[in-house]
């Protein structure tokens, strides 16, 4: 757990890009996947923990998929690996073939060497130089590579995989594969180079020669080459061309039908020796160094992408929220017959004194129909308890009781207090008053109807046998 | 909502006091509740009308209970009903005494809040008594105290002053010798750290949930760790959109010919450009009030100016954003940045000094320019082919991010000091707020350190050409987090 290799990041990019908006699902494999695999390694650094952490939920995930993403992407890259190798080991071994002369079968010792060492040289520095100096800018074949990347990406990327051009966490190991591949492709073409020269020399009898238009030191230069390339096993003294070898193979001092089978086989051995030194060992150095830069790279994989940090933001906090047992307070405050009362200086008298909460103050039994109407679709609409506002001195049994029918018209079981006012509203109203609308409210015998009337509010400090000392 | 079967699952806390005390207040700042349709905050007094439970969550799992009381209304009658109930014993009334109370007045309206507030605290409920102290102490409030001390209940005061001002010894002296605890706490202007303490309080008070309470405080700590991350990731989000937006409009062959009318074209693309500057800004900041949950903190929409700053004045660019030395030593190590990569590139032929040229380059350039107005990054381009719409269109004009290396700087100040100003703002508060920035001392940017501002810079660097360094953002993050963590 926790190690990633080039499946596992593909496949997480798209679960990332999949599952963007499940916080909720996020939250359930955080506490019953997650947390326990990291309580068991209560030591770890955040970093690891933020690897292990990520791989547990890559793995959760990817139990929604039938086969994984990254599979199609592997079976591409693997044909395609397939595919190059035939053809580099076909043009290695084509190559040897294709050197020779047929007609006395020989080899170009210049030719020969040039295109199974110095050609791979050459290709691996350019290739480098080009990269050291287009990194970080865009340059023309860089762009080149990424547009054909892009062409392709949008052709078999699965519909639900983000842009190439998004994914950092994906460029450096595909960077790194693609160096891995190439060094494979160069080895095996080396390979393809050494079996070729390896086929001729044993199944075909092959001359080298070298020639010159100068004659000068040109002895001397091949005696350099050699000596160069045969330097890892010149302690040997096997296959280590000495001048007069060099001479005896000078096109211009023998003819390719003079044979001197030892110097042919040393030449041999020598041409095998150097492509197997100086081409397939270093690719195979190469090689083994991009699986060991590719499997750093994975390994120290830091996911500190936006989108990654949203998501383990969304693993690792908890989220704190809170519930509230609201009881509902709410009330439908209606001024009967229009007695002007104000919702700020009623409010608190029905908060203190009824424990409901008026947040608007309607009105009934006006001529103002608009505002008649309004009052009674509101009361169509709620079932809160409703509180009458009455002017004492404005009794009227009939008219009351009318407008108390239509509150009960839409929900028969509705309390119904009626809070009485002296004139000039908010004032207290006299007790003879009160007495009349007690004995009327009475009668009624509802038990949903209920009789208030209003008092100043006392001011919040004073209260009975109160002092300024304590007590 | 499930809630606990009983209140011994869950640590509970009965918020009591006097009527208009500030207990909702209290309340609403320390669950950071701004709104008024779950805990209703005004002068009025009786806001609350019933007991109401509210709680702590993690993932859904209560951690801590708080129960909004009415609060008392009638102390001293009640304290003597209380007396009543207990009989002629010498000793003081105890929880049977007042579980009589509660049985007895359940049937009557005659105490109905205190029959309200006391029924938790009968269940096993902690006590936090909000008291302003400004407020004369009167017998009404002793009677409070001593009923509250009636229930053997651990009890922790809360001194909420709604104006500013110090205890008087007399309150402190009788607050000390009534409650386990006495903590201040202003509802309206309480932050992080002062509803941290007081939590942690709770701890003093309620020592069988201490694990659970524990527990809360420290997801609570996380949780604002996260918050403040968040934060950071909408302001990097917001520089990166910032310094990477242009705006074009094109130009009609009349408006090329004339140098008026192309001028007036250049003045409103500014203005639109710094407009969009400013929604962006607005956005950003939106999300982040939305993260810390205010509802009632306004963004002024149509302000002139870049959330109060004035970006044309020249004491914007002296104030805000890096001091001239600092942005001349960012500049000199993005210049010797650039100066190494030739380095790099000739393979050291040049022994090093492309990095030193490029040093002295970048602190020329950035001393020089750095102090200097908005140097407006305007092109004028052809408009060839298929884009030009018509033959009246020839050129369009382009404005980019302003080359004064400040504005990036100025930018991220600017909604650093509003990510501050929001947090001193606290939730118990119901007045709605319009944050612009202040007149201020000193710039946040410019607490950084050197390794942060280099971080930074480079990053604005790569952003402003249009090719963000990606690797450079943890370390950009970790700055933004520094800066919003000052107090």
């Amino acid at each position: 757990m926790g190690k990633w290799t080039l499946a596992d990041i593909i496949d997480f990019e798209t679960c990332v890009h999949h599952y963007s908006d499940d916080l909720k699902g996020d939250k359930l494999i955080e506490s019953n996947i997650i947390r326990p695999v990291l309580e068991k390694q209560p030591k770890l650094s955040t970093k690891k923990k933020k690897s292990i952490g990520l791989k547990a939920w890559l793995k959760h995930r990817l139990k929604d998929f039938d086969t994984r993403p990254s599979t199609h992407w592997l079976s591409a890259f693997s044909s395609v690996n397939f595919l190059l190798a035939i053809t580099f080991f076909n043009l290695g071994f084509g190559s040897i073939l294709g050197l020779m002369n047929w007609q006395d079968k020989s080899y170009n010792l210049a030719i020969l060497l040039g295109v199974t060492i110095l050609l791979t040289w050459a290709l691996f520095l350019f290739s480098t130089t080009i990269y050291l100096l287009s990194k970080g800018k865009s340059h023309p074949w860089f762009s080149l590579l990424t547009t054909l990347i892009n062409h392709f990406w949008k052709k078999i990327k699965p519909a639900d995989f983000p842009h190439y051009g998004t994914l950092h966490s994906l460029q450096k190991p595909l960077k790194k594969q693609l160096f891995k591949s190439l060094q494979m492709h160069s080895l095996i073409y080396s390979i393809g180079c050494l079996l070729g020269i390896i086929f001729v020399i044993f199944f075909l009898e092959v001359q080298i020669y070298w020639e010159a238009t100068l004659t000068g030191n040109m002895t001397e230069f091949w005696l350099s080459i050699t000596n160069f390339l045969s330097l890892p096993w010149q302690w040997s003294g096997f296959a280590v061309p000495t001048h007069s070898d060099i001479e005896h193979i000078r096109l211009s001092d023998f003819s390719l039908s003079s044979k001197k089978p030892k110097i042919a086989e040393k030449w041999a051995y020598f041409c095998m020796l150097s492509i197997l030194t100086w081409s397939c060992i270093p690719r195979l150095l190469f090689y083994l160094i991009g699986s060991i830069s590719l499997k750093t790279t994975l390994a120290t994989t830091q996911f500190e992408e936006a989108r990654h940090r949203q998501l383990w933001r969304r693993l690792s906090t908890e989220i704190m929220e809170t519930s509230h047992d609201k009881k509902d307070d709410s009330v439908t405050l209606i001024d009967l017959g229009g007695s002007g009362v104000q919702l700020e200086t009623i409010r608190p008298f029905i908060l203190q004194k009824l424990r409901l909460n008026p947040e608007q103050i309607f009105t009934l039994g006006t001529l103002d129909a608009s505002k008649n109407q309004l009052t009674e679709e509101h009361l169509r609409e709620t079932k809160s308890p409703v509180v009458f506002c009455c002017e004492a001195t404005e009794f009227s049994p009939k008219s009351i009781k009318a407008q108390i029918d239509k509150v009960q018209l839409f929900n028969k079981e509705t309390q119904i207090t009626l809070v009485l006012l002296g004139t000039n509203s908010p004032s207290e109203p006299s007790q003879v008053l009160i007495d009349q609308w007690t004995t009327w409210v009475d009668q009624l015998a509802d038990p949903n109807i209920h009789l208030v009337s209003y008092k100043k509010l006392q001011p919040i400090e004073k209260n009975t046998n109160d002092s300024t000392t304590a007590s | 909502m499930t809630q606990p079967q009983q209140a011994n699952d869950v640590p509970s806390f009965a918020i009591v006091g006097k009527v208009n005390m500030g207990k909702t207040s209290v309340l609403a700042t320390l669950l950071e509740q701004d709104d008024n349709s779950v805990l209703r905050v005004s002068n009025t007094p009786g806001e609350t009308t019933h007991c109401q439970d509210h709680f702590l969550k993690l993932n859904e799992n209560p951690l801590i209970r708080f129960i909004d009381t009415p609060g008392f209304a009638r102390p001293i009658d009640a304290m003597l009903e209380i007396k009543k109930f207990h009989g002629e014993s010498e000793s003081s009334p105890g929880k049977a005494a007042i579980q009589h109370f509660i049985t007895h007045h359940k049937k009557t309206d005659e105490f109905i809040d205190e029959v309200l507030l006391l029924e938790p605290l009968i269940n096993g409920a902690g006590i936090i008594y909000i008291i302003d102290t400004n407020h004369p102490i009167r017998d009404s409030y002793i009677a409070e105290m001593e009923i509250l001390r009636w229930t053997g209940c651990q009890r922790l005061a809360v001194i909420n002053n709604q104006s500013a001002s110090d205890s008087s010894s007399e309150w402190k002296s009788k607050l000390g010798s009534y409650f386990n605890l006495v903590r201040t706490f202003n509802a309206h202007s309480a932050t992080y750290e002062e509803r941290h303490k007081l939590l942690k309080s709770l701890l003093e008070i309620d020592e069988s949930h201490v694990e659970q309470i524990k527990k809360t405080i420290s997801s609570i700590e996380t949780e604002w760790q996260s918050r403040r991350e968040n934060s950071a990731e909408h302001i990097l989000n917001f520089l990166l959109e910032s310094l990477g937006h242009h705006e074009t409009v094109s130009l009609s062959r009349r408006d090329c010919e004339n140098e008026n009318r192309r001028g007036k074209t250049i003045e409103e693309l500014k203005k639109s450009y710094f407009t969009t500057i400013r929604k962006k800004q607005n956005q950003c900041f939106e999300t982040i009030l939305k993260i810390y949950k205010h509802n009632l903190i306004e963004i002024k929409e149509n302000a002139e100016l870049l959330s109060g700053i004035d970006i044309e004045a020249e004491e914007t660019w002296t104030k805000w954003g890096l001091s001239r030395s600092q942005l001349t030593i960012a500049g000199g190590l993005t210049g010797a940045a650039a100066g190494g990569a030739i380095d790099l590139t000739t393979a050291g032929a040049t022994h090093g000094l492309g990095a030193l040229f490029g040093g002295i380059a970048g602190l020329a350039t950035t001393y020089f320019k750095g102090g200097s107005l908005p140097n407006f990054n305007i092109t004028l381009e052809d408009i060839t082919g298929d884009k030009a719409h018509s033959d009246n269109e020839q050129r369009k004009l382009i404005i980019k991010s302003p080359e004064n290396e400040n504005f990036p700087w100025i930018l991220l100040d600017s909604i650093v000091e509003q990510y501050h100003a929001m947090l001193k703002r606290a939730h118990g508060r119901r007045d709605t707020q319009q944050i612009t920035s202040s007149q201020k001392n000193e710039s946040y940017v410019r607490k950084l350190t050197v390794q942060q501002r280099s971080a930074v810079t480079k990053w604005i660097v790569s952003c402003k050409k249009n090719k963000p360094d990606y690797e450079l953002e943890p370390k950009v993050l970790e700055a933004i987090e520094s800066l919003l963590t000052i107090s």
